[in-house]
């Protein structure tokens, strides 16, 4: 016990001497031997960014195609009014009991009582025609007082008008429910594609940059036996290599949010035509622009970087190579 | 001071042993030669000691280190006691000779303004001060070398390990160098220096430790080492000599006095 005592205090004297010697970690030079590092491997770097901006490019246009799918989703939800229609020996009491009820079934976002009245002023401006030439002729409102409701979840739809329909005095139901079942599925599939082609060009991207860096590494494994062999911690020896990560994906998360702007100045057209035809409009794009810089610098730099330590953690680790190779 | 007890080691590739039942101590300010056949268990002796490999058996000390139990985060900080001088000098291409020495101290943490003095202290000791704006591959084999001694020295540390640091010299830059350890190791560090080079190790007097396939064959003191060159001089009697004859008869340069023969390859280098 004794000599076990004395063996971690001379460990704590080597270690104070260390300390006296140097000090911490030189940040500022390993910050700039990680940039030197990118310039001097340029071929590398200009790959790992060309790659990295292009999947950072397609996850980008995927977000916002994502992202204008659910504004449509919205928009569709607004416009989807069920038309409850009272019958039409209902009292006032009975007709507002119907008001209460359908406001307490799950998912009606909203509920507006129409009266007969106003509904056929409606219709006839509508149509166009003048309420004295109808009346004229003979012609008696034939239009019962109704709710306009609004439903919340789409994805819930029938449910919800089952419940609708089973409300006390409601003689019968319009919706358009075809429209609302076309419009749930292309959401669930489109979502999916995109949350997968997310999904794969990140991985990709991950696995691209750690093998870029991964072959610098092998240029350099002198260089990091040499770290090693002076005592190099492993925070040392990663910094710059993080660095480098890091400057890689800060570049490539600019040349991707360039592109992206370039791309919905040039084809943003297109898109917003496409949800003119289902009765939506394009997301305001000007809006998401500083949380898409935020999203796109983010994701570069995670990525990247966490691709450098991918490849750089497998190095660290390695002591018996280099013994091998010197033996 | 190391110090090997009992130790056996095996390779990890194929099983085979590279250490068998090791035990010899290095004291302070010593001088130790490690001789042997290419494979005898030299090179794994010195990874043993610079924490790359570890034993099976044995127990290992390297300064207040006990190697069997060290963890992997305080490797750094015995590498930082040990300068370590490779065969094939291992400096960075892309640095100068400045910055290949520096190198060393900046791992550490050491301000700028400290390891501009201390490069070029140690690079006056290793004579390439002048050749400290120069990349290594504006250097000869021996001025590679010695940039390789100097950022190993320039930590200050208790021990330098060199792993045949003469493997790619002529004998002349060979001596060169053996002398700079001599140097080196009469500023007060232990010193050891593993080879083949019998010849080279023949015109010192150190400790001789052989070894051969991975046990320790002899383990010659320095006084007697001295006595043994003196004996091989007029006529080596062949029981006399631990190592082998036949690698001495291939070396007649081994007659030319050590410090001729430095001068020689100065001039020579100037010219």
């Amino acid at each position: 016990m004794p000599k076990k005592e004395k063996e971690s205090r001379e460990i704590k004297k080597q270690r104070k001497a260390n300390k006296k010697r140097g000090g911490g970690l030189n940040t500022s030079y390993l910050t700039k031997m990680g940039a030197h590092n990118l310039i001097a491997n340029r071929s590398m770097s200009f790959s790992s960014i060309s790659v990295l901006s292009a999947c950072l490019l397609l996850i980008g246009i995927s977000m916002i195609i994502i992202l204008n799918i659910q504004n449509l989703v919205q928009d569709v939800e607004k416009q989807n009014v069920i038309i409850a229609f009272i019958d039409e020996g209902a009292d006032d009491t009975q007709i507002a009991k119907v008001g209460t009820d359908l406001r307490a079934v799950p998912d009606v976002i909203g509920v507006e009582f129409v009266s007969k009245e106003a509904a056929y002023e409606e219709q006839l401006r509508e149509f166009g025609v003048d309420r004295e030439l109808f009346e004229s002729a003979g012609v008696q409102n034939p239009l019962p007082d109704a709710y306009r409701i609004s439903v919340g979840n789409l994805e819930e739809f029938n449910k919800t008008l089952e419940s609708i329909k089973a409300v006390e005095n409601i003689d019968s139901v319009r919706e358009s429910q075809e429209v609302v079942n076309q419009i749930t599925t292309m959401q669930s599939s489109i979502t999916a594609i995109c949350v997968m082609l997310v999904a794969v060009l990140s991985i990709v991207s991950i696995f691209i940059v750690s093998n870029t860096i991964k072959i610098t590494m092998v240029s350099r494994k002198i260089d990091i036996q040499v770290m090693k062999s002076v005592g190099a911690t492993s925070l040392f020896i990663c910094w710059p290599f993080m660095i480098e990560g890091i400057i890689i994906g800060l570049i490539s998360g600019g040349i991707s949010l360039g592109l992206t702007v370039l791309v919905e100045h040039f084809e943003g057209g297109a898109m917003t035509s496409l949800l003119e035809m289902f009765g939506s409009t394009a997301i305001d794009f000007g809006a998401y622009l500083p949380m898409l810089s935020v999203a796109y610098i983010a994701s570069g730099v995670i990525i990247s970087s966490f691709g450098s330590l991918v490849s750089i953690r497998k190095y660290l680790k390695r002591e018996g190579s280099e013994a091998s190779e010197l033996a | 001071m190391i110090e090997f007890k009992n130790v056996k080691m095996r390779y990890k590739t194929n099983g085979a042993v590279a250490l068998d039942d090791v035990s010899v101590r290095i004291d302070d300010g010593e001088f130790v030669f490690i001789v042997g056949a290419s494979g005898a268990g030299k090179s794994s002796f010195l990874n043993v000691i610079m924490g790359q490999e570890k034993v099976d058996s044995g127990i290992v000390r390297v300064g207040p280190y006990t190697l069997n139990t060290i963890r992997r985060r305080q490797l750094p900080y015995l590498r930082r006691m040990l300068g370590i001088v490779f065969q094939d000098f291992r400096l960075i291409p892309k640095m100068t000779v400045y910055d290949n020495v520096a190198f060393a101290l900046r791992v550490i943490g050491m301000r700028e303004r400290k390891i501009t003095k201390r490069v070029r202290y140690v690079l006056k000791l290793v004579d390439l001060s002048h050749k400290a704006d120069s990349f290594p591959h504006q250097l000869s084999q021996g001025e590679r070398q010695r940039v390789a001694i100097a950022r190993a020295l320039i930590n200050n540390p208790g021990v330098i390990i060199a792993d045949e640091p003469t493997g790619n010299l002529d004998p002349v830059l060979s001596g060169e160098i053996m002398s700079l350890f001599d140097k080196i190791n009469a500023l007060g560090a232990t010193v050891v220096v593993v080879t083949h080079d019998l010849e080279l190790v023949h015109q010192f007097d150190h400790r001789i430790v052989t070894i051969e396939n991975g046990r320790i064959l002899s383990d010659i003191p320095a006084k007697n080492a001295g006595e043994l060159i003196k004996k091989e001089e007029p006529a080596a009697p062949q029981e006399e000599v631990p190592l082998s004859q036949e690698n001495e008869a291939e070396t007649p340069e081994a007659e030319v006095p050590l410090q001729e023969a430095v001068k020689e390859g100065e001039e020579a280098e100037n010219a």
